[in-house]
């Protein structure tokens, strides 16, 4: 039965269409549109972030773009002759859109790398970046694939999926993909004296495309792999030109993982 | 005349300033935004992905974006001399954003690929991507330029707009694609001739705003295919030999199929 409050109440029906005027509104009540980026520090060795974040008041729809943090770099591990080394790769991308509900929370989590710096003829893979909450299952993108360092020089250089083709749809998203491993090169020279060694290039992750990452070296005993790498990128290798020095080369990490909130 | 209803009935003015704030709406006026990705798999021969998609209830914008697949890499065609290769180029992206109607309906394609692994000295080009409908005329992103080999020497070694698009063309508000890669340059020993050649390298190109890399090369070899899956949108990899005289049966692999984003609100 209706009570005196109900009957009171008005229905959208019995108000003129077209009539309220903006000046009813308050202002922001319709324009909770926001980015939220989530990620460590950009640094060499980065830790990654990772928070719990809460839903704002009147948002229902999220869009999450998460990138994986990119391989480390190979170190310099030559023994008795040229080496061939390929390039770590960057990072996976997933994205998912989803409802939610003001004041959900959601564990996010930007991945960071492996704080090793190898001297050994592999790096370390990226980590994982992750959201973790309401209408989310396993939704991640994984870390790039790490750079590796061999003295055969039958290898072939090429680059593909090495570490995992991804198909779209997995990990939990509506559409993901990764990118190829990094680019090798192979030296010329023989044994013990090589040259040109340029140039390995290590590869970006899809969506944030930065280009230009490489290394090389023409005659040098030892070449790190120092130089900060951008988000979600493939680190850089240590290289030689020669062989029988300290092995001492350590290989970069690779950048960190990032997570892009767009929520309405 | 007035009816009963019609005189029951509240006109917006008579609400006072500031008085609706978002708790006076059952649900957020922008509950409707969504995002819509249209692809094929993930795979050397994908044949992409066409359908219908309907507007949801309450939609009124879109933005489209679309990639063309990317070109298909060339076969190692090598006959009496060093090869110089050139690898394919990444599709092209163009965009548009719109207004719409719920229950429009729209022809939706993300780009496959030519099933062709080509033997020949060039590879086949990206299809396009593509959405027709309400508000929308010939809106379409082109796919990449197919790999290519040749003896000649003198080619320069550069990258090239194949197919020069201006933002605008396509139907679309801002379109733009990628180079061709550079053809490669090689070594040779001119002392048995110019069939000996060595150190070949080749990266056939992206996407634009997709960003992703692939890469080959060979230093002696009789022969390597174009074999590797490349990502969405990017150009296919070259098959290559460092002799010539070979059975020549190096097939070139095909491009990353294209992609469709519908960012709708």
């Amino acid at each position: 039965m209706a009570s005196y409050s109900s009957y009171k109440q008005i229905v959208s029906e019995r108000i003129v269409d077209g009539s309220i005027p903006s000046s009813a509104v308050q202002a922001g009540t319709f324009s909770n549109w926001c980015v939220k980026w989530v990620r460590g520090n950009p640094g060499n060795r980065t830790e990654g972030c990772c928070c719990n974040w809460s839903v704002p008041t009147g948002v229902t729809r999220i869009t999450f773009d998460i990138w994986g943090a990119g391989g480390n770099g190979h170190g310099q591990c030559n023994c008795n002759r040229c080496g061939n080394w390929h390039a770590a790769g960057g990072g996976f991308y997933n994205t998912k859109t989803i409802s939610t509900t003001a004041g959900c929370s959601y564990s996010v989590c930007a991945g960071g790398v492996y704080r090793c710096c190898s001297r050994e003829c592999t790096g370390c893979h990226g980590c994982s970046s992750y959201v973790n909450g309401y209408n989310l299952s396993n939704f991640c993108a994984l870390g790039g694939t790490r750079g590796c360092y061999t003295n055969d020089w039958n290898d072939t250089c090429y680059t593909q999926m090495q570490r995992c083709c991804v198909q779209p749809g997995a990990w939990g998203g509506d559409f993901a993909m990764g990118n190829h491993d990094g680019a090798s090169y192979r030296a010329g020279g023989w044994n013990c004296h090589c040259f040109y060694n340029h140039k390995a290039t290590p590869t970006g992750a899809p969506f944030i495309g930065t280009l230009g990452v490489a290394y090389g070296t023409r005659q040098c005993w030892n070449r790190c792999g120092c130089w900060t790498v951008p988000y979600g990128h493939g680190g850089q290798g240590a290289i030689t030109s020669y062989c029988g020095s300290s092995c001492c080369g350590q290989g970069g990490t690779g950048g960190g993982g990032l997570v892009k909130i767009t929520y309405v | 005349m007035a009816s009963y209803s019609s005189y029951k009935k509240i006109n917006g003015d008579q609400l006072a300033d500031n008085s609706l704030s978002a708790t006076s709406f059952s649900g957020s006026p922008n509950e409707t935004y969504g995002v819509k990705w249209f692809y094929g798999t993930n795979c050397r021969c994908s044949p992409g992905c066409c359908c219908n998609w309907q507007i949801p209830t309450n939609v009124e914008n879109m933005w489209i974006q679309a990639w063309g697949a990317g070109g298909n890499g060339t076969g190692a065609c090598s006959c009496n001399r060093c090869q110089h290769y050139q690898a394919a180029q990444g599709g092209y992206y163009n965009t548009k954003m719109i207004e719409t109607k719920a229950g429009c309906s729209y022809s939706v394609c993300a780009a496959g690929v030519y099933p062709c692994l080509s033997r020949e000295c060039y590879g086949c080009v990206g299809c396009s991507s593509y959405v027709n409908g309400y508000n929308l005329s010939n809106f379409c992103a082109i796919g990449g330029c197919r790999g290519n080999a040749n003896p000649s020497w003198s080619t320069a070694c550069s990258g090239a707009m194949c197919c020069c698009r201006a933002p605008g063309n396509n139907g679309g508000d801002f379109g733009i694609g990628n180079h061709t890669s550079a053809w490669s340059s090689s070594r040779h020993d001119t002392y048995r001739g110019w069939c000996h050649c060595y150190h070949y390298g080749h990266s056939p190109t992206s996407a634009p705003l997709i960003g992703t890399t692939a890469y080959q090369s060979i230093r002696n070899c009789w022969i390597r295919c174009g074999c590797w899956i490349v990502p969405y949108g990017h150009g296919g990899l070259n098959a290559m030999t460092t002799y010539c005289g070979s059975s020549c049966c190096g097939q070139g692999g095909t491009g990353g199929g294209g992609l469709v984003k519908i960012t709708y609100f």
